[in-house]
């Protein structure tokens, strides 16, 4: 059995904890939102019913990857990363500068107050079905990016199983603090996780693309974490390039 | 319907957030595929080319975006 390297179970154990940890503090947001205006029920059933979804995908999706040649998923899987990846972290470096507005919990929440109140007012009738439907449209939608990450950062090197268990302990993680604070995981500094899980998922995109097209990457399985140094100082050089003020006046 | 019509939509966005920054991934992808198959080429030019390509398709995405939103900085 190949043995691999610590530090790539622990690069892809750890982009799967912080791409859910992000993941989970949105959809959190909305569930707890739901269940402030309509109570606990139709939230729960709600973000378990997308939950029993979210499982069966992956339940479906984990037999057929085995069946797939290893360099043929190992390309597709990298170029979905490199597209996704680097979305991720082209957003993450225009927040970082200040050229988008940061990602907003309290307004978040506050937004889907207000449009589950503004369906009270129209619709009298089955509005716990309603409230229970934004719980489970936030928790799939949500958990769809968790499910590719778990699956793209776990697939290539059969590290589905630690993938998978990060990203539980990350969702158990915004659980328990959720039930303990009550109110929106504003203090979480998303954008810096979503900066670092930008960085990951660019390098494991570059090293999966590489491995699938036959590139015997210097230092093999190591390679990935230069990449992710690389693309870290790339976008942190980008956002500071952009935050500078002075740059129309200084032309 | 409207459920099904917004998951496709989430999983569209997933990949294709910025058009620009998708075509220039896959051109650079279909260039590296053709390179590390190219007979008397040492297949690791491909690899530095696919680096080296994508940090500059993440530079150019971020300051062309940056440009957009802040007209001023051109």
């Amino acid at each position: 059995m190949e043995l691999i390297p610590w530090g790539v179970v622990a690069s892809a154990v750890s982009a799967a904890f912080a791409a859910s940890l992000v993941e989970a503090v949105e959809a959190f947001t909305i569930v707890l939102a739901v269940a402030t205006l309509r109570g606990w029920r139709p939230a729960v059933t709600g973000a378990f019913a997308a939950l029993g979804v979210l499982g069966l995908l992956v339940v479906a999706l984990g037999p057929l990857l085995g069946r797939v040649p290893l360099h043929p998923l190992q390309l597709a899987i990298g170029v979905l990363l490199l597209l996704f990846g680097m979305g991720w972290l082209r957003k993450a470096v225009l927040r970082s500068a200040g050229v988008i507005p940061l990602h907003d919990e309290e307004a978040a929440f506050a937004a889907e107050a207000e449009h589950l109140a503004e369906e009270a007012r129209h619709r009298h009738r089955s509005l716990d079905w309603i409230a229970g439907l934004a719980a489970f449209k936030a928790v799939l939608l949500e958990g769809l990016e968790v499910v590719f990450i778990v699956i793209a950062v776990g697939a290539g090197r059969g590290l589905l199983g630690p993938a998978c268990l990060g990203a539980l302990a990350a969702c158990a993680a915004v659980l328990a603090v959720g039930a303990l604070v009550h109110r929106p995981l504003s203090q979480v500094p998303e954008n810096a996780v979503k900066f670092g899980v930008g960085v990951m998922l660019s390098a494991f995109g570059v090293f999966w693309t590489g491995e699938g097209v036959g590139i015997p990457w210097p230092g093999q399985d190591w390679a990935l974490l230069v990449f992710a140094v690389l693309f870290l100082a790339t976008g942190l050089a980008t956002a500071t390039r952009l935050r500078r003020p002075a740059l129309a006046t200084a032309r | 319907m409207i459920l099904l019509r917004e998951i496709a939509g989430e999983l569209i966005g997933m990949f294709l957030a910025d058009v620009r920054l998708t075509t220039a991934i896959l051109a650079l992808v279909a260039i590296v595929a053709g390179l590390s198959v190219a007979p008397g080429l040492n297949p690791l030019i491909a690899g530095g080319a696919l680096l080296v390509g994508c940090h500059l398709i993440l530079v150019e995405a971020a300051v062309r975006e940056a440009r957009r939103r802040r007209p001023d900085d051109q």
